[in-house]
This record gives C-alpha cells, sequence and structure tokens, in this order.
C-alpha cells in the first residue's frame, strides 16, 4: 500500500478528518462512478456519502488485508445492493396491489432525438445499457460495474465481492448475455 | 444463425481481456471464420466500450468539490448531525469517535459470543440489540443506522431450538435466537426477498416452516414474504417449500385462497399436488370439494387420480356427504 495512503489511514482512525479527506479526495471520483453505476442517479451522492461515512466509522475495523480501495469499494457496493434491496422490500407490498405501473414506467423510453450527434447517441445508448444493469441479479450487476465500467480484473472483482474467480467468470458472462439481449430488443429493426 | 455455444465464454473473455496469448489467438482465428460468433463479439465488445467509456458518468469537477465540503463539514463534530435514514437518532453517552470504536469492539466481541454462545452468559438486552447491529451507531455526530440486509447463512438447531442467522453490518453478525423472536423473523422475511441465493432462500423458508409447526402462527413480514415467494419466486423448490410454510399452519380464509388459487392455476404440477394435499388434509376434503369437479380435468394425471379418489371418499362417507349436501 501506497505509505502515504497508510499514514493518511492511521491518522483517520485516531479521528483525524483532514487525514480522511485526503482519501476521500483520492477515490472520490472512483467510487462515485461505481455508485452512479449502481444505483439510481437521485440516489447516488447519499449513497456515496454513507458510504465515506461508514467507511470512516469502520476504519479501526479495517485490517488492511486488502488495499483501501477495494475495502471502500467492497462497503459501495454493499451500501448500493442493500439500497436496491431495501427498495425492493419497500415495494413488497404495493407490487402485489398495482403491479403494472412498476412494469409501464419500465418500458417508457426516452423520446429521441431527430438529430442526435455521436455524444447523443452514445448518452442515449449507455442510458439504455443503465436500463438494462437495473434488471440484473445484483452480484451480476456488481461484478458487470466492476469489471467492465471499473476496470477492474476477474482477480479484484472476487477479491471485492469474495467470491471464487470462476463465479464472477460465469457472472459475467450471465450478464453479458442478458445485457445483449436487452440491447438487442431495443436496436433491433 | 446462431454463434457456438461453446465460444461463448472464450469471447467474453476475450473482450475482458483474461484470456492468455493462446487462447486469444485461439479466439481471433474462431471469429475470422464464424460471422454468428464475429456478430456476438461485436456486439459484446460495443456493450464493453459503452461501459469502460460511461458517457453518463462525467464528474463536475464543481459538483465534486461541494460533495467533498458537504461530507468534511457532516463529519465535523458540532455541527448539525445528517442522519443518514428516518429513524430517530438515540442518545448515546460515549463522544463519537469514542462510541463508533466501541460499537466495532461490540460487534466483534458480538461474534464471538454467537460463536462461543453455549458458554457465555446471556449479555444485557441492550447490549445485545447494539451486538446484533438493530441500534443505530453513532460516529462523529452522525447516526449511522446499520444494515440489517445481506443474510449470508441460516442454520436452525433443533437441539436447542435455536435459529441462527449470519448478515451484514458493516461487519459481520450473527443473530441467535428463538422463532418467536420477531428480530429472527424478520431477518427470515428478508433473507426470503433479498437474497440472490437461492439455497438460503430455501434454508429461510424451511426454518418459517419449523416455527410455523412450532407455533402455528407467523408474524406479517414472514407471512408477506412467503406470500411475495409464492408469486414471484423462479425457483420451484424455493415455491414448493413455501407452500409447506402454509401446510404448516392453521387453515385460515386467506391460507385457503391462496393454495385454491395454487391448485387451480399454477402451472408447477408439483405445487398444484402440494396444495391439494394441503387443502385435502383439512376436514375430509371439503375445502376442496367445490373444485373437484375443475381438478378432474387437470393436466396432470397424478391430480386427476387424486381429484376422483377424494371425490369417491366424500360420496362414500354418509356422514361427510350429509354434511355437505345441508351446507349446500
Amino acid at each position: 500500500m501506497d505509505p502515504l495512503e497508510s499514514e493518511w489511514i492511521i491518522r483517520a482512525r485516531s479521528g483525524d478528518l483532514p487525514a480522511f479527506g485526503e482519501l476521500v479526495n483520492r477515490h472520490d471520483g472512483y467510487i462515485m462512478r461505481l455508485i452512479r453505476s449502481m444505483a439510481p442517479q437521485e440516489e447516488a451522492e447519499d449513497l456515496w456519502q454513507e458510504t465515506f461515512i461508514k467507511a470512516f466509522a469502520g476504519l479501526t475495523a479495517f485490517r488492511e488485508e486488502s488495499s483501501f480501495r477495494t475495502w471502500l469499494t467492497r462497503i459501495a457496493i454493499r451500501q448500493c445492493l442493500d439500497h436496491r434491496r431495501q427498495e425492493r422490500w419497500k415495494r413488497l407490498v404495493p407490487l402485489r396491489a398495482a403491479p403494472s405501473g412498476d412494469a409501464e414506467s419500465l418500458l417508457e423510453l426516452p423520446s429521441p432525438d431527430p438529430l442526435p450527434d455521436q455524444r447523443a447517441v452514445r448518452q442515449e445508448m449507455w442510458r439504455h445499457l443503465q436500463r438494462a444493469l437495473d434488471n440484473l441479479p445484483g452480484g451480476q450487476r456488481a461484478a458487470f460495474v466492476l469489471k467492465y465500467v471499473q476496470g477492474c480484473t476477474i482477480h479484484e472483482v472476487a477479491e471485492i465481492l469474495g467470491k471464487a474467480e470462476g463465479t464472477i467468470k460465469s457472472d459475467l458472462f450471465r450478464a453479458m448475455q442478458r445485457i445483449r439481449a436487452q440491447m438487442q430488443q431495443l436496436y433491433a429493426p | 444463425m446462431k454463434p457456438c455455444p461453446k465460444m461463448q465464454l472464450a469471447i467474453n473473455l476475450y473482450h475482458a481481456g483474461e484470456l492468455d496469448d493462446g487462447a486469444r489467438l485461439e479466439v481471433e482465428r474462431h471469429l475470422e471464420r464464424c460471422p454468428a460468433c464475429r456478430e456476438a463479439a461485436e456486439q459484446i465488445g460495443e456493450i464493453a466500450r459503452l461501459a469502460a467509456e460511461a458517457p453518463g458518468l462525467e464528474d463536475d469537477r464543481a459538483a465534486a468539490s461541494a460533495r467533498r465540503s458537504r461530507l468534511m463539514a457532516a463529519l465535523t463534530p458540532g455541527l448539525p448531525a445528517r442522519q443518514t435514514t428516518p429513524l430517530p437518532a438515540r442518545p448515546m453517552p460515549l463522544q463519537p469517535l469514542y462510541a463508533a470504536l466501541a460499537a466495532m469492539l461490540l460487534v466483534a466481541f458480538g461474534f464471538l459470543l454467537g460463536r462461543f454462545g453455549g458458554r457465555q452468559p446471556a449479555p444485557d438486552p441492550t447490549l445485545q440489540a447494539l451486538l446484533t447491529g438493530f441500534q443505530p451507531v453513532v460516529a462523529a455526530g452522525h447516526t449511522v443506522q446499520p444494515e440489517l440486509l445481506n443474510v449470508q447463512r441460516v442454520r436452525y438447531d433443533p437441539a436447542s431450538g435455536q435459529f441462527e442467522i449470519t448478515y451484514n453490518t458493516v461487519n459481520d453478525v450473527r443473530l441467535q435466537g428463538t422463532g418467536n423472536q420477531p428480530q429472527v423473523q424478520l431477518m427470515l422475511a428478508r433473507a426470503m426477498v433479498d437474497s440472490d441465493n437461492p439455497a438460503l432462500r430455501l434454508h429461510a423458508v424451511k426454518a418459517a416452516r419449523t416455527i410455523a409447526a412450532q407455533q402455528q402462527s407467523l408474524d406479517d413480514e414472514l407471512l408477506q414474504a412467503i406470500d411475495y415467494l409464492l408469486s414471484k419466486e423462479q425457483n420451484q423448490g424455493v415455491r414448493l417449500m413455501a407452500i409447506r410454510v402454509l401446510r404448516a399452519l392453521p387453515l385460515t380464509e386467506t391460507i385457503k385462497r391462496t393454495l385454491v388459487q395454487i391448485v387451480l392455476h399454477d402451472e408447477n404440477p408439483a405445487l398444484r399436488m402440494e396444495a391439494f394435499d394441503g387443502l385435502a388434509a383439512h376436514a375430509g376434503g371439503r375445502e376442496i370439494e367445490p373444485y373437484l369437479q375443475t381438478i378432474a380435468k387437470d393436466s396432470s394425471s397424478s391430480l386427476r387420480v387424486k381429484a376422483r379418489t377424494l371425490r369417491q371418499t366424500i360420496d362414500a362417507g354418509p356422514v361427510r356427504s350429509a354434511e355437505l349436501s345441508q351446507e349446500n
């Protein structure tokens, strides 16, 4: 581990906020990008903040068996998956009462721009990809985001998610199959 | 034309950059001569590039700076605390950072207590609640609500009558208790609804069946979770076990309605059979009697035979027949 980062961790453990601030500065963008691909945009900042608050509160439990970024990523992933589960839990009764509402909103697509430039097209495709990600099981989504959005290796993804590398390969394969199927439906002539 | 099934995993790993040189060359050679796999590979590559670019995730520098400032302000003791959940904060006598440290130690202690629970004296109930992650932790002026989710394992020890549920807060927590404890039932319900692991969901439903058989009742959350499984669960083994939970309970009108719906409309014959048996076991089959004519036309021959046998039993029993005709 980077000696400077180790120093910040030691100081942050004893309550040194500026040292924790350095850790936040270093990993802020990475964690925000991860959360934005794992959770609804409107929830991203809250989840980002809760991730760092939990990290600050839990620094004493960080045993440096993995890198700080891996540990932080694990907290962020857990935050996102828990948020998703809580949302599912909250929707449990309404889902049974009015299942059609959710289904309709899922099918609702943004209005197409008649003369989109390349960037707008990519952003539109990204939105479709995010919608496909929303429909993946939590574990597959986490594996996909870590691998393809965050650029982790399969070994790193396995370490972060606490699974075997073979399981991650299989999760990634299934995730890609599902995403392809959904994207094909959208772009089929 | 469909892509070659045997090559699909390799093509995915190829785009993930996880193949050695030999395997990569092999995939490239295959792609040169197989148009279907080439098309699939192009799609996978496009999705991988799109994810790597993530054009919707660009971070605005000013926004990033502002959120870091908000975080630091929120972590600074003395400033108004931002609560992370709508639950009210509990006043804690310790200073925030010491409280956070104490909470972590207590959670670790709780883990040990769980592991060696049989040899340890029962902890104070308030302490137990904190150990099991049911109370918020106050750190640096913040109330962090522990997550009661992400259940990893459910076990039942028939000898002691204790359930053991392992789940996460920031750290792993192990909750032990009997089936009549609301926290145990709540965590079982969450395991059924939240977990992506079908084996874990099955263990949770089995535990619920044990509680149902012991207590002849379940908390509302657990019943809702059973109902959720019956309507949404993909794994048929889990659904079958959910019906067995209902069978272990007294036959209320709601349970009867649910079982009848399964008998008449479920696609899985094993599940229809289980629900049929559940109804037929009560009051000599009277519960299912109005539907026997429909069930006698079921696509499952076993169910048709069961329906005919039950019909004969009912018709042969003079007392039951008399009762039924009086009701009609």
